[in-house]
């Protein structure tokens, strides 16, 4: 037991030696290394280990300014940190620059050991660490000026999307197989698997998900004409509506589950072993675990579409195999617990395990929850409230943050070859201000959650909504904002003690690292696995028999444990199996999306409008999809048809309702309302917490550009017609009209500069016509109308070219009628 | 006839039945495979995180002692 206390202290090196009163392993001074030595090299998981710190700072605080944002409307001062625009910047922030370059760190250093030689390549390993980081840094820059495909952890642009697809396989993928193919030690450990299927699944996800038209790079090749940086920064995908909800939930929770899932729990297979001094508790049930968990969450993502326009077919197959979802998440979490048997009197002294065993609770509890919410009728009552979010931090604070630091912890000693830690105590001290952070984060959230689902749906007596102004919900939950944003700072008070503990250890180190020392034969490269094990079943039994009888000896699967190539094409047949049953059928099955005849193409103004929505960030608080939920309908309007959303690149759905959903919003107030909504939201709506739209009345609208974003509509089957070569002079008449009908709303020019305060000078209605906001508001004066309008005359001599100009602009007649829809909310 | 009427005919939805099977299958298969192996057989590759701490050849003088903190061993 003493060794094995001394083991799980500090490492293998000099200071650890040192401070154990061991003698060092002698120096070898200038010798070099022997045919069976080489040395690993540690740096470059330095490099991912301080980016983790780094982003993790970066990422946890633009959390909590955003919590307190939605206590304190006030904080969206600029636009650039306005809530719609900070949020992807937290969730990308800490999913893939905080979680990213956590298992870099884990990988580049596991992977090495576990195959006995040093990564294959150190140049792409660095490639691999800067190009990594401009990802971050390109996302930290774009995400606030509003460059979005507004597609949930996927909102970066297409030129970042090209630079993630070159280093995650060009350089990470080449230098992981390549280490994997010059390995010493046969057989691949669990922890690799995982790796394996991390590698192989997210650069599927990613490049499928990712699927675009450069609107300005289209326009460029087209037509010669340059447009501005903003449209050259710009994409369509190539999916609509149904279709691009579809393809986003699929890619959206992949990325939960190959992204912060797989690899996390290859981190656990590696790390907590070494951190308890023990092995994983069952093989066996790791590798139960690995496949049924590979081969289930791929298929699991229409759980988050469920009650909407996606054929109940989809839905049902994703609930049903969340569920079974529990079978090997369990597994998983059973096996990382119990491979702490014997060692749990070490987990009140070690924070190391102290962050491990609080990880996997956490891993264990938000998969238990995460089937659960994939029930229909729970997720019916949980759908777009913060459940959904208390859900998401338990996973990614408990088990993510905690897994890190655990690792963190663990690593710093050896990366720093000091031999210790800088303060226990420290590390405890941020153990239990992140746990109690992380409870009063998710409790305050559950309560959130569930208050806000029954008011959405309480009935009074007399049959009606209970709470029919939507604000009536929002008010209850600022209690609960408060709470959150508490626990937020208390989580991140903790990282910021973990830092400073890690910073103080580093710098403890050395004078100069040394590269530590492996020692292994190279595999003989004659190597053939050994035969099957011959039937133990007489000669009178079938040849079935026979070789079910040897699939019985368990030899197949040991020898698939020692062949890289055949493992990872098992892995992709794994994953694809789900593209095959699932992703084929909701594309080429027409009657998936039964088409609307009075469903037209949106004006060329009420495009550019739709992407100064997108570009907001408004689907992060609003939605646009009406549930065939009775309360719904009695609050919204009609329930949404997947017909509506055909020409939807992307769609805007949305997951969650920090305000009422707006997919019948058009016509339902008037033009004047809307701009006023922009400027002063709270005046208009008392106890309103969305942030003031100023900007979108001072910024004007770039007419030539919505050209090229016409014709880019048009390549993906739009049928805009002469439209494309009119969209400017259209947009132009268009949003005169909105301009001259606003004025009139507002009883005057007076009246209406009045309103506006000092946030812009109005001169006539031409010059209030180019301002942003009339694209706006034409594109949500739009929304949801096209369903009751009468369908436009047959014309089949017209229809391969298109509708025509007019018809596109006629459809805005009526929308200067409010209240055509009706419905509380 | 396009490749969508084709997929539209060929009565698609019972692809969830279909993937519960081969999910059910392919389990059934790898767990039998899998637990039927002997324990003596996974002890040696569940041991390998153990024994992969590689050696450090330099001297103690390596260590800045100016650099020393009051850190007890992690």
């Amino acid at each position: 037991m003493a060794q094995a206390e001394e083991r799980s202290a500090g490492p293998a090196s000099p200071g650890a030696d040192r401070a154990a009163g061991r003698e060092p392993v002698a120096s070898a001074g200038a010798r070099s290394l022997g045919p069976d030595e080489f040395r690993y090299d540690d740096s470059i998981v330095r490099m991912f280990f301080w980016a983790t710190m780094l982003w993790g700072i970066v990422g946890l605080l633009v959390g909590v300014i955003l919590a307190f944002q939605l206590a304190v409307p006030e904080l969206n001062f600029l636009p650039q940190v306005a809530f719609g625009r900070l949020r992807p910047l937290h969730t990308n922030a800490v999913i893939f620059a905080f979680g990213g370059n956590a298992i870099f760190a884990a990988i580049y250093y596991s992977t090495p050991r576990l195959c006995k030689t040093p990564m294959a390549s150190p140049l792409l390993g660095r490639l691999h660490f800067w190009g990594w980081q401009a990802v971050i840094v390109s996302a930290a820059l774009t995400l606030p000026m509003g460059i979005t495909q507004s597609k949930e952890y996927a909102e970066l642009e297409w030129p970042i999307d090209l630079l993630i697809a070159v280093v995650w396989v060009g350089f990470f993928g080449v230098n992981f197989f390549w280490t994997l193919a010059r390995r010493r030690e046969r057989h691949l450990y669990v922890a690799i698997w995982f790796y394996i299927a991390t590698i192989v699944t997210v650069a599927m996800l990613h490049v499928f998900n990712n699927l675009w038209i450069p609107v300005g790079l289209a326009e460029l090749l087209t037509t010669g004409t340059m447009p501005s940086p903003e449209a050259m920064l710009k994409s369509y995908p190539v999916y609509a509506g149904v279709q691009d909800a579809f393809m986003q939930w699929w890619y959206g929770h992949n990325a939960v589950a190959f992204f912060l899932t797989t690899p996390f729990l290859g981190l656990m297979y590696y790390f907590l072993p070494k951190a308890a001094d023990r092995p994983v508790f069952s093989y066996k049930l790791s590798i139960v675990h690995f496949w049924s968990l590979v081969f289930i969450y791929i298929w699991a993502g229409p759980h988050h579409l469920h009650y909407t326009a996606l054929p109940q077919w989809a839905s049902s197959l994703g609930m049903l195999f969340s569920l079974m979802l529990w079978m090997p998440s369990w597994g998983g979490m059973i096996n990382g617990l119990l491979t702490l048997r014997g060692a749990w009197h070490k987990v009140a002294t070690d924070p190391v395990l102290k962050f491990f065993v609080l990880a996997i609770t956490f891993y264990g509890m938000s998969t238990f929850e995460g089937p659960m919410l994939s029930i229909k009728t729970v997720n019916s009552l949980s759908h777009y409230t913060d459940w959904t979010i208390a859900h998401v931090h338990s996973g990614t604070l408990g088990w993510n943050g905690f897994m890190i630091f655990g690792m963190a912890y663990w690593l710093a000693p050896r990366l720093f070859q000091t031999g210790g830690l800088y303060s226990q105590k420290l590390a405890s001290l941020h153990f239990w201000t992140a746990t109690i952070g992380i409870l009063l984060y998710v409790i305050s959230m559950y309560t959130a959650g569930v208050t806000q689902g029954l008011m959405w749906r309480a009935f009074d007596e007399t049959g009606h909504l209970q709470y029919p102004d939507f604000i009536e919900t929002v008010v209850q939950l600022m209690p609960f904002y408060w709470i959150r944003a508490v626990g937020g700072v208390l989580y991140l008070t903790g990282i910021c003690l973990g830092v400073y503990n890690l910073f103080m250890t580093w710098r403890m180190r050395p004078s100069a690292y040394e590269s530590p020392v492996g020692r292994a034969a190279p595999l003989d490269r004659n190597w053939t696995p050994a035969p099957l094990p011959a039937s133990r079943l007489g000669a009178s039994n079938t040849n079935f028999a026979k070789a079910g009888d040897q699939w019985l000896q368990g030899f197949w699967h040991r020898r698939l444990e020692a062949r890289m190539a055949r493992f990872t094409i098992w892995v992709l047949i794994a994953v694809g199996a789900a593209s095959l049953f699932e992703i084929i059928p909701t594309f080429l099955i027409r009657s998936n999306v039964p088409t609307i005849s009075s469903v037209q193409p949106y004006t060329p103004l009420e495009l550019a409008g739709r992407d100064i929505y997108v570009a907001e960030g408004c689907y992060n608080c609003h939605s646009q999809m009406i549930r065939p939920i009775f309360a719904e309908v009695r609050r919204y309007g009609d329930y949404s048809k997947p017909g509506e959303f055909v020409y939807d690149h992307p769609f805007q759905w949305g997951s969650r309702r920090i305000g009422p959903d707006l997919a019948r919003e058009g016509g339902r107030q008037s033009h004047f309302w809307h701009l006023l909504h922009f400027v002063q939201p709270a005046q208009v709506t008392t106890g309103s917490i969305m942030p003031g739209y100023t900007h979108l009345v001072g910024e004007r609208t770039n007419f030539e550009d919505i050209r090229a974003r016409v014709r880019a509509m048009a390549m993906l089957g739009v049928p805009y017609g002469e439209a494309v070569n009119d969209a400017p002079d259209m947009a132009r008449a268009q949003a005169l009209e909105i301009a001259q009908a606003t004025i009139e709303q507002a009883q005057g020019l007076d009246i209406l500069q009045g309103s506006l305060a000092d946030h812009a000078a109005i001169v006539d209605a031409q010059d209030l016509s180019e301002r942003k906001v009339i694209a706006l508001i034409a594109y949500l004066q739009r929304l949801g109308v096209d369903l009751t309008r009468p369908a436009p005359a047959a014309d089949p001599a017209a229809e391969p070219a298109g509708a025509s100009a007019a018809e596109i602009v006629g459809s805005i007649g009526s929308l200067t009628q409010p209240g055509t829809t009706g419905g509380a909310r | 006839m396009s490749l969508s009427d084709i997929m539209g005919n060929l009565a698609l939805d019972v692809y969830a039945q279909v993937a519960l099977v081969l999910f059910l299958v392919s389990f059934a298969a790898i767990s039998l495979n899998v637990l039927s192996r002997r324990g003596d057989q996974t002890r040696r590759d569940a041991a390998l995180p153990l024994g992969d701490e590689p050696e450090y050849r330099s001297p103690p003088a390596n260590i800045n002692p100016a650099r020393a903190g009051r850190g007890g061993a992690a």
